[in-house]
């Protein structure tokens, strides 16, 4: 096949897929706690074809040897997770986090017959998750229907510095402070301390993986404690600049502007290398059309 | 048979050739720190033509020289730098290079201007290329490349690298281990890495190579130079410069590489015409002239 057309069909695969990962952002503009993903090239293996030692002459500036590219490919994409705006909602339950950090939720884990699977005392195994959206809310316990859990939307339990379920009593009033720690207030005015939500600092972004539902999750071969550190308290949380803020909600931290801009970019770029295809394609029937 | 039907069809390979080159030019319009390559063509080495057998009492006569077609000889990379973009993303790491070269007249040292591709004159009247900088990796294998690529990241095990995973080496020859994102790390125009408090945690080897159309591409962003260690060395801080949260990106020219893209496929048509003229006298000759 001819040369340019295998560079372009590379090529046009790669930009497609920057084209579909700026849609996902554009999508995602309104998605609380949502994070733009990113992506960038690198240049294909390059081949040297062989050139006789004739070649060899005086003036010529490149070892021996032609050079050949063969386009270009996506080769890394990673979530940037700077900042998005908090907005107020005044809900109890709706928390933003200020700083590089996220929640850990508790996902329970399914086995490859599609069940949770279960661990030696029957009890369901969990992994852990985690994310940016703090659109908690509180759901009952399907075997008891008097104890509430802090969950995310889906159900999915928020976890507490133990790693346990957070459990609220019913009707009580709950007051969430910047270091995570949670309070009820009972009617009669009595504090319940319920415990602290588990936060952990990100080491390195470039190791999460996006699970879908702006959650994030570790490959199998990334040891925990070089991408995450869990806070160790208040003090440490002071430190890197980190707070818990109620009744507020992270905006995604997607730029119209910047995604509009990459865009055109993109489309551009898919555009000229379209070009190129049917520029190829005008070669081959010229070299088909040799003979009338 | 008639020569210059071979004329134009190494004509059209030749075409061919530089709309496989100006291709990939185009597919690596978004991969960081790529150098554009263009074909330099040669013409096939002059042929002397003699007439020979005029008559038993003349000696054979010359008529003139003739080059039998055309071919692209050596494949040179642009080395110009490419332009910078912000993006504020602390593991975006540019490198400038800009390595003035002096040398000693009568003990006074005057500077080698270079002109636009890097050629310059020294006072003996020879030839001399601008250096280039580089970043000094290793790959899977543990041999030494360059490379421009200005996009790093830090894996699971701490160490830094570039996006298609070339080790970054520190001034000790080592890979350099981080074991933290370079979000916290500040990294100084020279190179030096520095964490929050100051504190030195390493310091990039950057590669000085007196004469880049010596590097063999490998693609993928990486070069190679092979028998000629001699012609690398550490660069000095005063010859480049690094700037975190910017990426330079590929020096590909898109309304240049279109217009190229234009010119080779005109030319390989031209050339393709040539042949059917060739073909058409041949034809008449064949069917025409030796009818009864």
């Amino acid at each position: 096949m001819n040369h340019s057309m295998i560079t372009a069909a590379s090529s046009l695969y790669g930009l497609q897929r920057k084209l579909d990962i700026i849609a996902d952002n554009v999508a995602n503009l309104n998605t609380t706690g949502y994070k733009r993903k990113d992506a960038s090239f690198q240049d294909i293996l390059t081949t040297v074809k062989a050139q006789p030692q004739s070649m060899e002459l005086a003036g010529r500036r490149t070892p021996l040897g032609l050079t050949e590219g063969w386009g270009a490919r996506l080769s890394m994409q990673w979530s940037d997770f700077s900042q998005g705006t908090p907005v107020s909602t005044g809900q109890p339950f709706d928390l933003a986090i200020e700083g590089n950090a996220l929640f850990e939720l508790a996902v329970p884990r399914i086995g490859a017959d599609g069940q949770p699977v279960l661990d030696e005392n029957g009890n369901p195994v969990f992994d852990p998750v985690w994310t940016r959206n703090g659109a908690f809310q509180l759901s009952p316990d399907p075997a008891d229907g008097e104890r509430l859990y802090l969950t995310a939307a889906d159900g999915t339990f928020v976890v507490d510095e133990n790693g346990e379920k957070i459990a609220i009593p019913r009707g009580s009033r709950v007051d969430i402070d910047a270091t995570g720690t949670i309070t009820a207030y009972t009617d009669a005015g009595e504090a319940v301390n319920v415990g602290r939500l588990r936060l952990v600092r990100i080491v390195n972004p470039h190791l999460l993986t996006a699970v879908g539902s702006q959650r994030f999750a570790l490959a199998d071969n990334v040891p925990l404690n070089s991408a995450l550190e869990p806070l160790a308290g208040p003090q440490q949380m002071a430190e890197e600049g980190i707070a818990v803020r109620q009744g507020f909600l992270e905006q995604s931290n997607v730029d119209l502007t910047k995604e509009m801009t990459d865009l055109i970019n993109a489309q551009r770029a898919f555009q000229l290398m379209s070009r190129a295809l049917s520029s190829a394609d005008t070669m081959w029937d010229l070299a088909n059309k040799l003979r009338g | 048979m008639l020569r210059g039907m071979y004329t134009a069809a190494a004509g059209m390979i030749a075409h061919q050739r530089r709309h496989d080159l100006i291709t990939n030019n185009i597919a690596n319009l978004n991969t960081p720190g790529y150098k554009a390559q263009v074909g330099v063509m040669r013409s096939f080495p002059e042929m002397l033509i003699n007439l020979v057998n005029e008559g038993a009492d003349r000696p054979s006569r010359t008529i003139g020289t003739l080059n039998t077609g055309t071919m692209v000889e050596e494949v040179l990379p642009i080395w110009t730098q490419g332009p910078l973009q912000e993006t504020a993303n602390a593991s975006d790491l540019a490198l400038i290079s800009n390595i003035r070269v002096f040398e000693e007249v009568d003990g006074v040292p005057v500077e080698i201007r270079f002109d636009a591709s890097g050629r310059g004159v020294n006072q003996a009247g020879e030839t001399v290329y601008q250096p280039q900088a580089f970043y000094t990796v290793w790959n899977e294998a543990g041999e030494v490349r360059y490379t421009r690529n200005s996009q790093m990241v830090v894996d699971a095990e701490g160490l830094l690298r570039t996006t298609d995973g070339h080790r970054v080496l520190g001034q000790d020859g080592q890979p350099i281990a981080l074991g933290r994102s370079l979000d916290s790390v500040r990294v100084t125009p020279a190179g030096v890495l520095l964490d929050g408090q100051g504190e030195v945690l390493g310091s990039l080897l950057i590669t000085r190579i007196d004469n880049p159309y010596a590097l063999i591409r490998e693609g993928a962003g990486v070069y190679r130079l092979e028998g000629n260690e001699a012609a690398a060395a550490a660069a000095d801080p005063d010859d480049f410069e690094i700037r975190q949260g910017f990426v330079e990106r590929s020096n590909v020219d898109p309304a240049q590489a279109v217009t190229d893209l234009m010119v080779a496929l005109r030319a390989y048509e031209a050339n393709q015409r040539i042949v059917q003229y060739y073909d058409k006298s041949l034809e008449k000759a064949v069917n025409e002239v030796g009818r009864v």
